[in-house]
């Protein structure tokens, strides 16, 4: 059974990470995206030592503020410090996670988490961490109700404001003339990723949080041509990574999340080599290209 | 007392760590700048975290710790992470901030992967591998500085012979490949030296906070000076800084992981680098608008006595801060600021509640009556302004006309007598 | 020479637009009849596109104000395209022809809702009137050059829009996509509708256009096009830059100055 939840943990994860991280790329935020998961961790920990314990509701608003700061830090040291963009992605989440870091090492006595567990989670301990009501019923573990919630929200996200994402993603000026606010949908995504960031993080750590949240939507992106069909991959991507990473560090007695983000590149590599039409293999698809511009000029 | 026990540097071990974590930083720091200034932070990072691979694979395959076989595995993978970004980038449709994401996290991911293996694996060898992740100061010792020291030099070496090369190739690519510099040679050098970095920084620092050794620094040190030379040297010495302190961190809890502090003090520095340095921070650059606004103010208020002048044709009446306020609507408070600061500048002088023009201050009042009123005509005759539109324009242009342009203005004006609403432009023999 | 007209379908009073305090263009006064088919002419770096992308609310205004149908534009918006340069956009975004199109009826659809069928043929009808029926379903980086700017000319006659504001449609296109582009801009025109385009030829831009706007940092002459292709405006156009106005700008940005007193 414990298998079960470890996998169903993982696998909420991936779709939830796998379908913002559809939406990172095509935005080119893909490094915003690492900024940001790794910038909860001082949120996270700060709101453990205020609050005192473990719980959900402080953990993500301490972590969803941190990752809106995140985005505005890396604004602000671009646009009003003027410092190149990449920099100010690098100097904005080195520091935060630094800090996260150096406060769990300081307040090692009184925070429960230790700094491995910050990079590679602790999903082999999710189905201990069970969530029993006050008759006592068993509900299952808690990480799985969180994600799942989490998961749910992220949908939706994507199924009220499909068409608002869509055209904030593709073209920017374009929605902004058709009076779409592309700064709010810009926040509500970032907002979403660090949600699902710092939920992810307890069970994977912040290595697979950014593992899910690029390389499966990058391995879809390069199968298909159709944004619904991008994020179904995406999504089956995920699953199939945490089924088949769970099957490896079993294998091998090492760290699940390590193996799992192991596997999302696996799925990569054969995306990229077989890909029909974006595969390194590719070759006669170019000779359909110019037989596509001759027909065109005929009209 | 622990504080100077350290910076005494008398134990040998202290003095082992120390340069050991100040040979470290600086080399990144240094290579930092070439990363920095080629917009390729961010590379940094995935080469920090794919070098983790290397160094379990090295470990796999020998058993052993031996520093510069470790530094062998990592040098490779780390190569391979940026060979290939490149790849992912120039083969598919992927833009580059994506392939970075994916090798980092991969190349990571496999790390861990290995590293949780190895260290269930029950090699008694193994303990201390993990330490490469947030990197352990304290633990470098003699062989390793050794091995890691002489990285560390060869890659100074290198880029001091080198430095006019990479310069160049850094700044302008296309400039260097025209003069027949071999470039793609020169960029694998630099892109070696920089894998090379990161290598020797990690004991220090660690694979997952490297990248900020490289980035950090060289933000910061851009904020002190434009001169490359410079910059690479105040990059460096913060580099020491921060290494030194990461080595009494380190010293003072052994069980502390030194490369979040290391980096928190570069930060720091970067941090007040962005806030106070001169010209180019934050607050020297907020200080310049209030500059600004108080010249503003004051030019405002000198030309308003001569504008009051020209109607009373008396330019020597004392006036209130009342009259001053019907002839034209200005903030109280402001007014009150700009009369207080122009005395004390000698251009008006003040009696009772009045005040009145000296002869300087005249001068200059008349100058800037006479930049707005050229500007005016230069609008309507050069762009076809409607004389009902340019005022608002010339209220700013009036304060920022160097003599140098007014002297051209007035020369493509013709030494106009008349602004566009028939006023007269006041000159010096007036 | 900049002709003013009563009753004008845009009016853009004392604009002025800064990039980092430095201004691009200079107080710009104008006016456009509505129906016209107007083109914005001036040498690289005149401040063409910038001055749509002010019109169209994308970039702040150091100065001045825009009104469209004698109203801000957030009142208008629905009667108001826009089609921005082909490069600013990429067009290995997981999208086909139609997809694109579609985004041309968001903006009628309302919040949260999806397109319904009615939009979608609209999208196709469109598609149609470009000539690309038969290229709906195709992704959009299959297409040619000027077919992807077909697609974006598609979206915006899906807004059915009564003002098209076009950044560059003929940038990268054939001879024989721009005719077929030009004819489906002046049929817009007869049917009533307003469009206004940058564009960079002069040769062309003289049997193309009704209206001209000179542009070089500031406007130098609006008016129908047999009025203002003249060699003294032209001169005046592409002559170089103003260096008083350029050093003017210069100094702004470096002693970080407001374009504005008041809007420091």
């Amino acid at each position: 059974m414990s298998s079960f939840w470890i996998i169903l943990t993982g696998a909420l994860v991936a779709v939830t990470c796998s379908l913002l991280g559809c939406y990172l790329i095509l935005r080119r935020m893909a490094m915003v995206g690492d900024a940001i998961s790794h910038a909860v961790l001082p949120g996270i920990v700060l709101a453990f030592l205020i609050s005192g314990s473990r719980q959900t509701i402080p953990m993500l608003l301490g972590a969803g503020i941190l990752g809106i700061l995140t985005t505005f830090l890396i604004e602000f040291l671009h646009k009003k410090a003027r410092l190149q963009e990449d920099a100010s992605i690098g100097v904005t989440f080195t520091w935060l996670f630094a800090l996260g870091v150096i406060l769990i090492s300081v307040f090692a006595n009184k925070v429960d988490i230790d700094q491995e567990c910050v990079l590679y989670g602790e999903i082999a301990y999710v189905p201990l961490n069970v969530w029993i009501t006050d008759t006592g019923t068993n509900l299952g573990p808690q990480a799985i109700w969180i994600m799942g919630s989490i998961l749910v929200l992220v949908l939706i996200m994507i199924f009220t404001s499909y068409k608002e994402l869509l055209v904030t993603t593709f073209d920017p000026s374009y929605a902004a003339a058709i009076g779409f606010s592309t700064a709010l949908w810009h926040y509500i995504l970032m907002s979403m990723v660090s949600l699902a960031t710092v939920a992810s993080f307890e069970s994977v750590g912040a290595i697979l949080v950014v593992a899910f949240l690029i390389v499966p939507a990058a391995t879809a992106y390069l199968l298909t041509d159709r944004f619904e069909l991008m994020l179904v991959l995406a999504a089956v991507f995920g699953i199939l990574s945490s089924v088949l990473g769970y099957l490896l560090a079993s294998q091998i007695d090492g760290s699940i999340a390590g193996a799992m983000a192991t596997m999302t590149g696996l799925i990569f590599v054969l995306a990229f080599i077989f890909s029909p039409r974006y595969g390194i293999l590719r070759k006669k698809n170019e000779a359909d290209k110019t037989g596509m511009i001759i027909e065109e000029s005929k009209v | 007392m622990k504080f100077f026990e350290f910076f005494s540097f008398t134990d040998p071990n202290i003095r082992y760590v120390v340069v050991g974590s100040i040979l470290m930083t600086v080399c990144s720091a240094v290579v930092g700048c070439f990363t920095f200034l080629r917009k390729r932070a961010l590379i940094g990072d995935a080469v920090a975290h794919s070098v983790l691979p290397g160094v379990c694979l090295s470990f796999l395959l020998t058993g052993e710790k031996n520093p510069f076989i470790l530094l062998i595995g990592a040098f490779i993978t780390g190569g391979l992470s940026i060979f290939l970004v490149e790849y992912i980038t120039t083969k598919t449709k992927l833009k580059e901030d994506s392939a970075i994401g994916i090798v980092l996290s991969v190349f990571f991911g496999i790390g861990i992967l290995l590293l949780t293996a190895i260290q269930h694996g029950g090699n008694a060898n193994q303990s201390g591998l993990d330490s490469f992740l947030f990197g352990k100061a304290a633990s470098i010792l003699p062989e390793d500085l050794y091995s890691f020291g002489l990285v560390g030099i060869i890659l100074l070496i290198g880029v001091f012979f080198f430095f006019k090369e990479f310069t160049l190739i850094s700044f302008d690519r296309n400039f260097a490949e025209a003069i027949g510099l071999p470039v793609k040679i020169l960029e694998f050098m630099l892109t070696s030296i920089t894998v090379l970095a990161v290598v020797t920084g990690i004991q220090a620092v660690g694979v997952v906070l490297m990248a900020a050794m490289l980035i950090t620094p060289a933000a910061a040190a851009r904020y002190w000076t434009h001169n490359l030379t410079i910059m690479m040297l105040v990059a460096a010495m913060m580099g020491a800084v921060s290494g030194i302190f990461g080595a009494y961190i380190s010293y003072l809890a052994p069980s502390m992981p030194t490369g979040p502090w290391i980096v928190m003090v570069i930060s720091m520095i970067a941090i007040v680098s962005f806030a106070f340095a001169p010209v180019k921070g934050v607050f020297a650059r907020l200080r310049k608008q209030i500059k600004n606004q108080k010249q503003i103010t004051d030019e405002n208020i000198l030309k308003l006595f001569f504008q009051l002048g020209e109607k009373d044709q008396d330019f020597f009446t004392a006036r209130s801060i009342t009259s001053l306020l019907e002839r034209r609507s200005m903030r109280k408070d402001l007014l009150k600021n700009g009369l207080a600061r122009l005395t004390d500048q000698g251009f008006l002088s003040k009696t009772k509640d009045h005040w009145k023009f000296t002869e300087a201050g005249k001068v200059k009042g008349q100058r800037v009556a006479r930049l707005h009123r050229l500007w005016e005509l230069y609008l309507t005759q050069y762009l076809q302004l409607a004389p009902d539109h340019v005022h608002d324009d010339a209220e700013t242009i009036e304060h920022i006309i160097t003599p140098e342009l007014e002297a051209k203005i007035l020369e493509q004006l013709k030494y106009p007598e008349v602004d566009p609403h028939d006023t007269k432009i006041p000159y010096k023999d007036f | 020479m900049i002709i003013q007209v009563p009753n004008p379908i845009l009016e853009v009073h004392d604009l002025t637009v800064a990039y980092h305090r430095k201004p691009v263009l200079w107080g710009v006064d104008l006016t456009l009849p509505a129906g016209s088919l107007t083109g914005i002419i001036g040498p690289n770096g005149a401040g063409k596109s910038t001055l749509i992308k002010a019109i169209m609310g994308l970039i702040p205004l150091s100065s001045g104000f825009v009104k469209l149908f004698g109203k801000d534009l957030d009142e208008v918006r629905q009667k108001v395209s826009y089609v921005p340069q082909r490069e600013s956009v990429d067009w290995d975004f997981p999208a086909s022809a139609l997809d694109v199109v579609l985004m041309g009826r968001y903006s009628q659809i309302g919040l949260f809702k999806r397109p319904r069928k009615a939009d979608k043929e609209v999208a196709v009808e469109c598609l149609r009137k470009v000539g690309l029926q038969n290229f709906a379903n195709r992704q959009i980086s299959q297409l040619s050059g000027g077919q992807q700017q077909r697609v974006f000319l598609a979206r915006a006659l899906a807004q059915d829009a009564d003002i098209y504001f076009m950044d560059e449609p003929f940038a990268g296109v054939d001879a024989a996509t721009e005719a077929a582009i030009i004819e489906i801009l002046r049929n817009m025109t007869t049917s009533g509708k307003t469009v206004v385009v940058v564009h960079h030829d002069l040769q062309s831009a003289v049997t193309y256009f009704n209206w001209v706007l000179l542009l070089n940092m500031r406007l130098v002459a609006s008016g129908p096009t047999e009025k203002v292709f003249t060699q003294d405006l032209l001169q005046e156009t592409y002559g170089g830059k103003l260096t008083v106005l350029a050093k003017v700008g210069d100094l702004l940005e470096k002693q970080q100055f407001p374009s504005r007193e008041d809007k420091a």
